[in-house]
C-alpha cells in the first residue's frame, strides 16, 4: 500500500483517531461497566463469551444510530460516504456477533438455547431475542439486496429505520428479561440510560433535526435545463440567512414534502461557495425521483440538511488541482471551479471530463468561458465521439491519464467524481502512476 | 481505496471486540473453558424435596413466591428445572 497516508493532515488524523476511539468506547464500555463492582457468578467460558458478544452486538447496533445522525464534527475527518459505508460494515459485524452469541450459547448449553428459541414455549425473554434477530436479519437482507429485491429507495429507507428501531428495542427487552448482569440497581440504571441515549438519537434525527429544517425553508427560484439530461435547481433562503458551504460539499434535499417525511436525497452544490445567497444543485435524470426534478414548480418549498462532506479543495492545500469527472459527477467539480474563478485563483487546474458524447457534456459552454478566466486545461474524454473528433476517446484509463496529467503530477491533489466503475479505474490508474493515495479524493453514495 | 481502509478498520474493530469479549469471559470464568456437563454437575444442587405431584416448579419458585429461584435463572425454560437439578 502506498505510504502517502503518512503525510495525511495531522489534525484530521488526530480528529479521526479521537472519533474512532469514541466509537470503540461506546461499543466496549458497557461490557466493562457490567464487570465492575459486584458481579454475578461465572457460568463457564462459552456462556460468558456468548453474553459478552451479545452485549457488544447490541452496543454496536445502538451506536449505528449515532453513525447515521450526521454529526458534522464526527463525520468531517472521514467523509460522510465512508461513515455510511462503515455503518453498513458495522451492521454486518454486529449481526455476526449476534449469530456467534447464539452459537456459543449452544456450545455452552444446547438445551437452554433451543428451549429459549422455541417460539411457542419459550419465555418472553427468548421470544424477544428471536424476533429481534429476525428483525435484524431482515434489515440486512433488504439492505444488501435492495435493488435485486426491487425495493424502492424511499420505501426501503422507511422500513430500514423501522426495522432498526424494532430490532434494537427487542434486543434491549431481551437483555432486560435475562437481567443477569444488570441485577445491581446502578448497573441497570446505566444500561437503561445507555438505551435512552439511543432513543434520544432517534428523536434527534427524526424530530429535532426536521423541526429545525422546517424553520429554515428555501424556495425554488429557477429550474434550468442543462446538457446531458440534467437540471439545475436554484434555491433562495426564505426568512433566514441561508447557509455557507465549502466547495465540493453536498446537502440532503427534501423537495415538496415536509422534512418529517423520510424522503430526502443527497446532492452536491453546483454553485460557487463565494455566493451562498443562492444555492444551485445540478441533478441528472437517473431514477424515479431525479426524473421528477423537471416538474418542480418555481416557488415550491425545499428543505436542506447540510452542508456535509470532506470532498473539496479547501481541505487540501496544493500547488494545483486535477479534477476527473464522469457524467453528472461534474456537479461538485463545477462548484469548485466556479469558486476558484470567483476567488481569482491562479493555480494550474486540469479537468478531465468523461461523457458519452460532447453534446452530453454538462456545462460545456461554461467550461470554455472559465478557461479564459483561469489557468484551466479541459480535456474531454468521449465514449462515443463523432468521426471527426481529434481528442481523447473511450474512458479515463491509465493511458489517457498519462497523456492528460501534468508532468509534475505528484505535486497535485486529485478530485474524482463519477460512476463507481470509473472511480475505481481512475483511483487504480493514479496509484499506478505514482500519485500518493493521500492526494486523491473521492466520495461515493451508491451504498444501497 | 478509502473504502478498503474503512473495511480494514471494521475488521480491526471486529477482532478487538472478539478479543475483549473473550477477556470478559475469562475474567468472569477464571478457571477457563469448561464443558457444559462440568458446569452443571458442579453448580446445580439436587432438588431437596420430592417432586411427586409437584410438577410445576414455578408455583413456589417464581420471583415473588415463597422460595424464588436466583435472578440469573430468569428466562430459562419453565419445565427445564430438572435438567440441571436432579430430583430425588
Amino acid at each position: 500500500m502506498n505510504m502517502g497516508f503518512c503525510r495525511m493532515d495531522f489534525k484530521s488524523f488526530l480528529k479521526g483517531a479521537f472519533w474512532l476511539g469514541a466509537y470503540l468506547a461506546l461499543v466496549l464500555a458497557p461490557l466493562f461497566v457490567l464487570l465492575s463492582g459486584q458481579t454475578p457468578p461465572g457460568r463457564g467460558f462459552w456462556r460468558e463469551y456468548s453474553a459478552a458478544l451479545g452485549y457488544a452486538a447490541l452496543s454496536m447496533m445502538g451506536v449505528q444510530f449515532a453513525l447515521t445522525a450526521r454529526f458534522k464534527h464526527a463525520t468531517a475527518p472521514f467523509g460522510i460516504d465512508i461513515i455510511y459505508y462503515f455503518h453498513k460494515q458495522a451492521s454486518l459485524l454486529a449481526f455476526v456477533f449476534i449469530v456467534l452469541h447464539m452459537v456459543f450459547l449452544f456450545v455452552a448449553s444446547p438445551q437452554y438455547l433451543l428451549g429459549s428459541l422455541d417460539p411457542f414455549t419459550a419465555p418472553w425473554m427468548g421470544r424477544t431475542a428471536l424476533a429481534g434477530t429476525l428483525s435484524c436479519g431482515l434489515l440486512l437482507v433488504t439492505s444488501l439486496w435492495r435493488k435485486r429485491l426491487g425495493i424502492q429507495y424511499e420505501r426501503w429507507r422507511l422500513w430500514h429505520g423501522l426495522l432498526a428501531v424494532v430490532g434494537v428495542a427487542l434486543s434491549i427487552a431481551h437483555i432486560e428479561g435475562a437481567g443477569y448482569y444488570i441485577v445491581v440497581p446502578w448497573k441497570r440504571f446505566l444500561w437503561t440510560a445507555y438505551a435512552v441515549f439511543w432513543v434520544g438519537l432517534i428523536v434527534y434525527v427524526r424530530a429535532v433535526k426536521p423541526w429545525s429544517m422546517l424553520r429554515r425553508p428555501y424556495v425554488v427560484e429557477e429550474i434550468r435545463k442543462e446538457r446531458g439530461r440534467a437540471w439545475t435547481l436554484t434555491l433562495c433562503p426564505e426568512g433566514h440567512r441561508g447557509l455557507t458551504f465549502k466547495p465540493g460539499q453536498f446537502a440532503w434535499l427534501t423537495i415538496g414534502r415536509s422534512p418529517f417525511a423520510i424522503e430526502e436525497h443527497p446532492f452536491s452544490f453546483s454553485s460557487s461557495a463565494v455566493h451562498p445567497e443562492t444555492l444551485s444543485f445540478t441533478i441528472k435524470e437517473l431514477g424515479d425521483f431525479t426524473s421528477t426534478i423537471k416538474n418542480i414548480a418555481v416557488g415550491e418549498h425545499v428543505y436542506l440538511d447540510g452542508p456535509y462532506g470532506s470532498f473539496g479543495i479547501d481541505r487540501h492545500k496544493a500547488q494545483g488541482y486535477v479534477f476527473i469527472a464522469g457524467g453528472i459527477g461534474i456537479a461538485p467539480v463545477i462548484c469548485m471551479l466556479r469558486t476558484l474563478a470567483d476567488r481569482a485563483d491562479s493555480r494550474p487546474l486540469t479537468l478531465v471530463y468523461a461523457t458519452r458524447t460532447l453534446d452530453n457534456a454538462t456545462f460545456l459552454e461554461e467550461m470554455d468561458s472559465l478557461k479564459t478566466k483561469m489557468n484551466l486545461n479541459v480535456i474531454h474524454v468521449l465514449e462515443e465521439p463523432l468521426e471527426d473528433w481529434q481528442g481523447e476517446k473511450g474512458y479515463p484509463t491509465m493511458d489517457v491519464l498519462k497523456r492528460c496529467l501534468p508532468i509534475d503530477r505528484w505535486q497535485y491533489h486529485y478530485f474524482i467524481c463519477g460512476p463507481d466503475p470509473m472511480m475505481d479505474m481512475v483511483e487504480t490508474a493514479l496509484y499506478k502512476l505514482g500519485v500518493p493515495m493521500s492526494q486523491f479524493h473521492s466520495e461515493r453514495f451508491n451504498i444501497v | 481505496m478509502r473504502r478498503l481502509l474503512a473495511y480494514i478498520v471494521t475488521l480491526v474493530i471486529g477482532i478487538l471486540v472478539l478479543a475483549l469479549s473473550a477477556l470478559f469471559a475469562v475474567m468472569q470464568a477464571p478457571k477457563g473453558p469448561e464443558s457444559p456437563e462440568d458446569e452443571t454437575n458442579r453448580s446445580a444442587r439436587p432438588v431437596p424435596h420430592s417432586i411427586e405431584n409437584r410438577k410445576n416448579c414455578n408455583q413456589c419458585h417464581l420471583p415473588g413466591k415463597s422460595i424464588p429461584y436466583p435472578a440469573e435463572h430468569s428466562g430459562l425454560p419453565e419445565d427445564g428445572c430438572t435438567e440441571c437439578h436432579r430430583a430425588p
